[in-house]
């Protein structure tokens, strides 16, 4: 399958140190093109990457033109399309790797498979399965590395891009299914096109209406409040319903107790033997939803819509990473920096935690996040050579606007994807 | 007739109540039926198992006769059937013992959450279709519907499984269990046409009386006709016309749609979307409320002691000191977070807290994040707004395409973005962390957003290149950790400083090409091949950079790969933990795993669906496009062409052979299959030619096409040779020779 060369064509580059790494790329394809059965319908051509649960490379679609390849090119069938072999048409391979269970593979190639039609999702092609090694095949989607575009990117196509980002994730919500796993890496975007994919659904799941645990004070999400609604839920036990606390019974002060500050004492028992919280909290650091970090256990689709916020922020700050956190305390830490303490406590509440903190870099107001960005990024404002200042203009404030929609706390105040799509900066005339 | 009290038993489902059947069989049916007085004017449900209450929304009648009081009856039937069961049912419940109904609730409870679970699972499979709604009702349905995961078909067609509709659903033969098969499409629209004429005479007789009394000439007008009358009609309410013949009700009918009523929808969706943990919320949560209290009291001890008093066996953070805790209110688990710091502002004078603190100075990097910036950094970061679109016209980025070739692997060789030319160099970029689920499952790992080293301004190529080169090497480990705000002491390292000795480094843009003589003969090509080099370009070593640029995607990701093979990790199949990922999956517990089909059941009928389908009817396509266009090419060309297909053709049949394996279930796999099995060796037919089969038609006409596109180019571009004979190569045959080989 591989092509050989005359020796003599070698070049000097090669010669080199990271021949070495190359060289065991080459190992590691030609071993996989060895050992995968089914493999040899494709040519690999580069690794794209890497994760805990898979890799990706980039391959040819040699047998291309026997398919029907309608529904992921929107050409009819190559008969009478352009020449097959002038042109190649590039895939992306998907390696699962062999130490994921079958049901998390099924689980991601199932949702895949639902996805099939939704737009600016990446469109599951054909798998297969060569023993325990499962690889999916997808179109290669030109992409550039969110680092190189971030910071030049103008307000203008950030309209494009989001447009895509949502317009997927509306697709997905829609299938009650939760990406969870939102951020520039799985979204391939091309900034010259405009064009955005959302991919990598491995860490996905459907939301299940049925499993809804209800110990939050949040509800079921219904068609009418997609996010659910905020309702005091008296059905569960909470130490925020003891006397004085934030939620005590005919205590139109128990707000004010809680912003008094912490109590004389706080600790904690010291050999706890209750179970820890099982709440999924699959997604990345920085991109978590603070009710993920507060291990809700009634997730909704709208943590996609924070995740999605934060590449917002990200681009509007010009800040990338925007967060730096070793771990879900210091994430929350991160988190309350910037939306101050009371809000964080209200957070904590509406997931039926406590938020208990002394630490000083922790204000009590914290900032509106379009405060937050407008200081890390004071120029953002600047029209500078715009040609239309005052379009550039309210383009930032309805980009400013959005982040705050995205970027709600409280899970239900969070906008659906639909409502993001029609809001100013994104609706189209 | 006071029906009010007189509720329709459940258990007198019976088919043969069904409407067909002579009258004087019902009514020996009904007699039979519960013994009681309901003989007269008993209505049937004809809803076969009767397993599901809101079946009986979609009662039918047999007699006109009855019709009306039917119609009433069956109203309050549906109507009570919501609330509460049978008179039956109630005397006996009231006679039940406490622990009998306690009982009967439970089974109740778990049938109703069977059933739930049951129309779950298979809810996403129906395909909605609403017939004379309002938009409003049709929009909150559909919201519902999705929420479900149903569908919902803005148009009627025969994808749709179920029918929802606001009109009367008329009573079809079919829907009779003996003499479904024998009702063909015909009869049904012939049966549709009578019922149109005894609907106009009905709903006449109706709107002249005004209250329709038993006739008994009814029945004899039915008597040899097999055909139902609309029972549930309500006769005060003639507005709606009767459905004409080719009325969308009855195609629904012949398509074999389940036809619900509007308020049998709701009433499904209903249960399913509201009921789920309210109750047994409520349940739980009364009756753990002791236990919850007992256990609690504990942990936490009694409540009757000073709150504020401390306890032994509390830790409590010292008062100097800073903390979070995150709790769980509901006191059923353990606390969520708990972080302690210790920080003393007097004594560690100028080192930063131990916790996320929001710098944010620097444009690019993270603002959680202490950097050492000099000015002169800083004025070249914080550069002015762009404005300018990154997007370029789809023709302009098609032409672009045309120029460079898309045949090259390389993404983007060209200068047309020039000043941010490198940031585009490599698409491939991005996706080092593609998959970091590293990050997403652990927040502990290590190495997540790949290459702290690529942070730096891309505006300088040269310099750009030899980072790239270099970055990888930098222990990423040590990267992240300088770079964590936790990490007491260096926190001024970081990727500056990682940058800086990237671009420190002599002489970047060259930065082995001259050492190292080649060692292994083996290897290179594949190498070539993935760095787009062809044979040409090599030659001439004008593609020295470009290789390299290429080189650092590559890199970056196998000395990930080699950090991986050392990386220890879990397998979810053996359930085990492993030091190495290599040694693991060849071991004995893993190939046991691996070889065993049964564990891949699921997955293999999945895989069976999400097939790419072979070009549907490619045979009798290509026909076709052969007879259009008409001319053949000479067998000269020919026999290039079948070389040159021969390797697809073959790794085709390779295909084939591992879609037999998999017994595909799809009628084109399985005719391609027949194709290849059936007729002699692709081989042969190879060596034939054109005339050698059918296969080698697709091939042939395929590229007629092609070469006539291809003469023409060369016709154009240079030359007046006549087609077909020009011994040259174009360019779409190099690159398949390439590919190919």
């Amino acid at each position: 399958m591989s092509v050989y060369l005359p020796e003599e064509a070698l070049d000097l580059t090669l010669r080199s140190q990271p021949c070495k790494e190359l060289e065991r790329l080459e190992a590691e394809i030609r071993d996989m093109e060895e050992s995968i059965e089914g493999l040899d319908q494709f040519q690999i051509v580069d690794k794209l990457g890497e994760g805990t649960f898979s890799s990706v490379y980039k391959a040819i679609d040699l047998n291309h033109h026997f398919y029907d390849n309608y529904a992921w090119t929107g050409k009819m069938s190559n008969l009478d399309q352009d020449r097959p072999s002038s042109k190649h048409v590039h895939v992306a391979l998907k390696r699962i790797y062999v130490t994921s269970s079958p049901s998390r593979i099924l689980n991601e190639l199932d949702i895949l498979e639902q996805l099939r039609d939704a737009e600016h999702i990446s469109y599951l092609i054909t798998a297969f399965r060569s023993e325990d090694q499962i690889v999916a095949v997808m179109p290669y989607s030109r992409h550039a590395d969110f680092r190189d575009y971030y910071r030049i990117i103008p307000i203008c196509d950030l309209k494009c891009y989001f447009r895509c980002l949502f317009r997927a994730l509306r697709s997905a919500h829609a299938a009650n299914i939760i990406h969870r796993d939102v951020k520039p890496a799985n979204f391939l975007y091309d900034p010259k096109t405009g064009e955005g994919t959302l991919c990598d659904f491995g860490l996905a799941e459907r939301f299940e209406p049925s499993d809804w645990r209800g110990k939050c004070h949040h509800t079921l999400p219904t068609p009418d409040f997609p996010h659910g609604r905020t309702e005091i839920n008296r059905n569960v036990q909470s130490f925020h319903f003891n006397p004085g606390g934030a939620l005590a019974v005919n205590s139109s002060v128990g707000r004010a107790k809680v912003d008094m500050g912490p109590p004389e004492r706080v600790g904690y028992l010291k050999n706890d033997t209750r179970p820890g919280v099982r709440a999924n909290r699959a997604g990345t650091r920085g991109f978590r939803a603070p009710e993920v970090l507060f291990k809700c256990q009634d997730q909704t689709p709208s943590l996609d819509i924070w995740s999605a916020g934060i590449i917002l922020l990200a681009f509007l700050t010009k800040r990338f990473p925007l967060f730096n956190s070793n771990d879900d305390t210091e994430a929350l830490l991160e988190l309350a920096t910037i939306f101050g303490k009371r809000r964080m406590e209200q957070c904590a509440l509406l997931h039926n935690r406590t938020f208990l903190c002394n630490i000083p870099s922790i204000e009590q107001g914290g900032q509106r996040i379009v405060d937050f960005i407008v200081k890390l990024n004071p120029r953002l404002r600047e029209a500078g050579s715009h040609p239309d200042p005052d379009g550039h203009k309210e383009d930032v404030e309805q980009a400013l606007d959005l982040a705050r929609a995205c970027l709600h706390l409280d899970c239900t105040r969070r906008w659906t994807a639909n409502q993001i799509l029609n809001h100013p900066f994104l609706a189209e005339e | 007739m006071t029906p009010k009290k007189r509720a329709i038993p459940h258990e007198d489902i019976h088919c043969r109540n069904v409407p067909g059947y002579s009258p004087s069989k019902r009514s020996r049916s009904s007699k039979s039926g519960d013994g009681s007085s309901a003989a007269e004017g008993n209505t049937d449900p004809s809803t076969g198992t009767g397993s599901l209450a809101t079946e009986l929304s979609g009662f039918k009648m047999g007699e006109s006769s009855r019709a009306v009081q039917g119609v009433r009856l069956m109203k309050r039937a549906v109507r009570s059937s919501h609330l509460k069961p049978t008179t039956t049912r109630i005397d006996k419940y009231s006679r039940m013992t406490e622990q009998e109904k306690i009982l009967r609730e439970k089974q109740k409870h778990e049938e109703t959450k069977l059933w739930r679970h049951k129309f779950k699972k298979v809810f996403p499979s129906f395909n909605f279709y609403f017939d004379h709604f309002d938009e409003a009702t049709a929009k909150d349905l559909t919201s519902m519907i999705r929420c479900l995961g149903g569908s919902v078909e803005p148009f009627f067609s025969r994808s749709v499984t179920h029918l929802i509709t606001t009109r009367q659903i008329p009573v079809v033969l079919s829907e009779n269990s003996d003499k479904g098969k024998e009702s063909s499409l015909k009869s049904a629209k012939v049966g549709a046409a009578e019922r149109t004429k005894e609907l106009n005479r009905l709903a006449f007789k109706s709107s002249g009386k005004g209250r329709i009394s038993p006739t008994k000439s009814a029945p004899d007008n039915f008597k040899n006709k097999s055909i139902p009358l609309y029972s549930e009609r309500n006769p005060f309410d003639d507005s709606a016309p009767p459905p004409a013949a080719n009325d969308i009700l009855l195609k629904a009918q012949d398509f074999g749609m389940k036809i619900w009523r509007h308020d049998k929808l709701l009433t499904i969706l209903k249960m399913l979307l509201d009921e789920p943990s309210v109750p047994a919320a409520a349940a739980t949560g009364n009756k753990q409320d002791l236990s919850q209290m007992l256990e609690r009291e504990k942990l936490f001890g009694t409540h009757e002691r000073d709150p504020s008093a401390a306890r032994g066996d509390y830790y409590y953070f010292p008062k100097n000191g800073f903390y979070l805790l995150v709790e769980d209110a509901t006191m059923d688990h353990r606390p969520i977070m708990c972080a302690e710091y210790e920080y003393d502002r007097r004594n560690q004078e100028g080192k930063e807290p131990p916790w996320p603190v929001l710098y944010g100075e620097l444009e690019g990097r993270c603002p959680f994040t202490k950097y050492d910036v000099t000015e002169s950094h800083r004025s070249r970061l914080n550069r002015e707004n762009n404005h300018q679109t990154l997007r370029r016209t789809v023709s302009l980025n098609c032409i672009n395409q045309r120029i460079h070739g898309p045949r090259s692997p390389r993404p983007s060789n060209d200068g047309f973005f020039d000043a941010r030319a490198s940031a585009y160099q490599m698409a491939s970029g991005n996706s080092v962390s593609i998959t970091s689920n590293i990050a997403s499952t652990t927040s502990n790992a290590l190495n997540d957003h790949g290459g702290y080293a690529q942070r730096v301004p891309q505006n300088r190529r040269v310099t750009e290149l030899g980072k790239r080169m270099h970055t990888p090497l930098v222990p990423s480990q040590s990267a992240r950790i300088s770079a964590s705000p936790v990490g007491s002491g260096g926190s001024g390292l970081g990727p500056v400083a990682v940058a800086a000795s990237g671009s420190g480094s002599s002489n970047p843009a060259s930065p082995a090409a001259s050492t190292t003589p080649i060692s292994s003969l083996s290897r290179g090509a594949l190498v070539r091949r993935m760095l787009g080099m062809t044979e040409h370009e090599s030659k001439t070593g004008r593609a020295i950079p470009q290789g390299i640029r290429r080189s650092a995607s590559a890199s970056i990701a196998t000395l990930r790969r080699r950090e991986q093979d050392r990386r220890p990790g879990y397998c979810e199949n053996c359930r085990v933990k492993y030091e190495s990922f290599d040694d693991h999956i060849q071991s004995r517990k893993h190939r046991k795993f691996a070889t065993d089909a049964g564990n891949f059941v699921d997955i293999d009928q999945l895989l069976l669906r999400v097939q790419r389908p072979l070009i549907p009817d490619w045979i009798d396509f290509s026909d076709a496009t052969r007879e259009d266009t008409g001319s053949l090419p000479d067998d000269e060309d020919e026999l290039e062409d079948w070389e040159r297909y021969e390797n697809s053709a073959e790794s085709a049949e390779g295909h084939n052979r591992h879609a037999y394996e998999f017994e595909y279930a799809q009628p084109y796999q399985t005719e391609y299959t027949e194709l290849l099995e059936g007729e002699e060796p692709l081989e042969n037919k190879i060596d034939k030619g054109p005339a050698g089969g059918r296969f080698s038609d697709y091939y042939h006409t395929g590229e007629v096409q092609h070469l006539e596109e291809d003469t023409w180019h060369h016709q154009v571009a240079e030359r007046g040779d006549t087609p077909y004979t020009s011994p040259d190569v174009g360019p779409g045959e190099a690159d398949a020779g390439e590919v190919c080989d």
